[in-house]
């Protein structure tokens, strides 16, 4: 089944250039009871991360101009604190180690290896999202930090 | 017409000279051009000038070069010219020696006749020529693999996009509107699920296939626990035998071993999946590691179909399509392939023994390595 979220308000930016992808990860978080806005790259989703202030971001890997990997490094950079530090599941095509590796050391929450069932996909994302308030975000998550670990 | 054979001759005594200017001036069948060049800087400005030639003979003591070193140089300044060596010093090694810096003949001076000497040029050119079309139908052949082996890897990356879309949907269908959808709906959104996920594990050999093909398989050598192994791969197919109702056993005691888990794991995947496929329910699968004699052994046994000898012969061979599961389960004709090009990779061997109606027991044979055993440290990443 389908997870939902506890608590109302929740929003979920989509960052993915495959609108199809996008509209199916658009149905699950709907499904969950969260709402969602979707970005078509990196750019855009920075801007949008920036304007919307999201619960929890999911992006893609592989993009056109903007990859995810520079999304991700971007949004931590940020110098609006609660920007920086929204979680963020990276997801992709990719299996190679050395990729996800990199990605967590960029400071990706979690990482998801497409195809993924929206069951899984739902408990993933309901896992990494803080559902306090948003002036208390963040507040003792600093596992949602992306600073590379020792 | 005589074929007209033009002859750079690079020797630095006139005499020598003159000599096989005589010898091949006396060929009847073969008409030579013969030039001569005194020092290996004036045969090589010779070649390098874009004058016709079509085989060098070659003197390995002259004045600006010696022995072996004059054919490592004639050779790259003319790759694609045949070189015959001729030199006083009758010696095999030596003589060896130049034919594998790529001479394509060694006559000693003195030691051979015009007729001798007419053939040897004649079969140099011959040879030169098939060599180099070999090496250019092998150049083409490895860049058309290299390309084939790319493409398998850009399709395969760009169709698990769109597959995971179509599995995704119709699982979201299935999940979030169960209440409104008649049976026919249901049952039509898991074949379109299931077929996704066929097409999804199609991808995922052929990408393996694409990689292993491409060279070596790649194995990262740690020591590992193949009990530990056992038991996670156990448990990854836990849900598909549940769904045939196949009893998964484990026999595993831990086993250290020199290997790679996770390619080792998805040998083990490859078999206990195809285990289940050719069982019936309530069947038991057994999965067991041992070690004895020296070799660590892991095994998969079904009670299931069996497996013909005829079909037996071509297991391991890719794109061979075996034989339909107990539940309509299909074939790619790559699993095994693929787990064979791991065992190989690992030093080990894949054995099956199987009788009709009996059922199936593939064994692994992994190799006693003579690394010490792990410290402390190593096992707790591992496990």
């Amino acid at each position: 089944m389908i997870k939902k979220f506890d608590v109302e308000g929740i929003v979920v930016l989509i960052v993915e250039d495959d609108a199809t992808m996008a509209s199916l990860i658009a149905s699950i978080v709907t499904a969950m009871g969260a709402t969602s806005a979707i970005a078509a790259d990196g750019s855009e989703g920075l801007r949008m991360a920036h304007e919307r202030l999201p619960n929890a971001v999911v992006c893609d890997y592989y993009m056109e101009p903007v990859d995810g990997g520079c999304f991700l490094a971007g949004l931590r950079n940020s110098r609006i604190w609660k920007v920086a530090r929204i979680p963020v599941i990276m997801f992709s095509v990719e299996t190679d180690e050395m990729v996800v590796c990199k990605l967590r050391n960029f400071g990706a929450t979690d990482y998801i290896a497409k195809p993924f069932n929206p069951q899984g996909f739902s408990e993933r994302l309901y896992s990494v999202v803080d559902p306090q308030p948003e002036h208390q975000r963040g507040v003792g998550m600093d596992f949602h930090f992306g600073a590379p670990e020792p | 017409m005589t074929p007209l054979m033009r002859v750079l001759v690079v020797e630095d005594s006139p005499g020598d000279a003159e000599l096989i200017a005589v010898a091949l001036a006396e060929s009847p069948r073969m008409k030579f051009h013969v030039s001569f060049a005194a020092t290996l800087a004036k045969a090589l400005e010779h070649v390098l000038s874009g004058v016709v030639t079509d085989v060098i003979l070659l003197d390995l003591s002259l004045p600006d070069a010696f022995g072996e070193a004059t054919v490592v140089r004639m050779r790259e300044a003319a790759p694609s010219l045949p070189i015959i060596v001729m030199t006083g010093l009758d010696d095999v090694l030596f003589a060896e020696r130049t034919v594998a810096l790529g001479a394509q003949d060694y006559l000693v001076k003195g030691d051979f006749t015009g007729p001798m000497l007419w053939r040897a040029i004649s079969y140099a050119v011959t040879r030169m020529h098939l060599g180099m079309e070999r090496e250019a139908l092998v150049t083409e052949l490895r860049a058309a693999v290299e390309m084939k082996n790319k493409m398998f890897g850009i399709l395969a990356h760009d169709l698990r996009n769109p597959i995971g879309a179509v599995s995704g949907y119709a699982e979201l269908l299935e999940m979030t509107e169960e209440k409104s959808l008649s049976t026919v709906m249901i049952t039509s959104l898991t074949a379109i699920r299931e077929s996704a996920a066929y097409m999804n594990e199609l991808i995922e050999e052929v990408l393996a296939m694409a990689v292993t093909d491409a060279g070596e398989v790649k194995i990262i050598r740690q020591w590992i626990d193949l009990g530990a192994v056992a038991r996670k791969a156990v448990a990854v197919c836990a849900v598909a035998a549940a769904k045939k109702r196949v009893r998964l056993a484990v026999d595993a005691e831990p086993v250290w071993a020199e290997g790679d888990a996770v390619k080792l794991e998805q040998v083990l995947n490859n078999l206990i999946g195809n285990a289940i496929k050719f069982a019936a329910a309530d069947d038991v699968v057994t999965v067991a590691v041992v070690e004895a004699d020296g070799c660590k052994r892991l095994s998969v046994a079904d009670h299931g179909t069996g497996i013909s000898p005829d079909v037996r012969v071509h297991l391991f061979k890719p794109l061979i399509k075996g034989k339909t599961g107990t539940a309509g389960e299909r074939s790619n004709g790559l699993g095994l392939y693929i787990c064979s090009r791991i065992i190989d990779a690992h030093g080990g061997s894949i054995a099956v023994d199987s009788e009709v109606g009996r059922g199936t027991t593939m064994t692994v044979v992994l190799p006693d390595t003579l690394l010490p055993p792990p410290s402390e440290g190593a096992r707790r990443n591992v496990s």
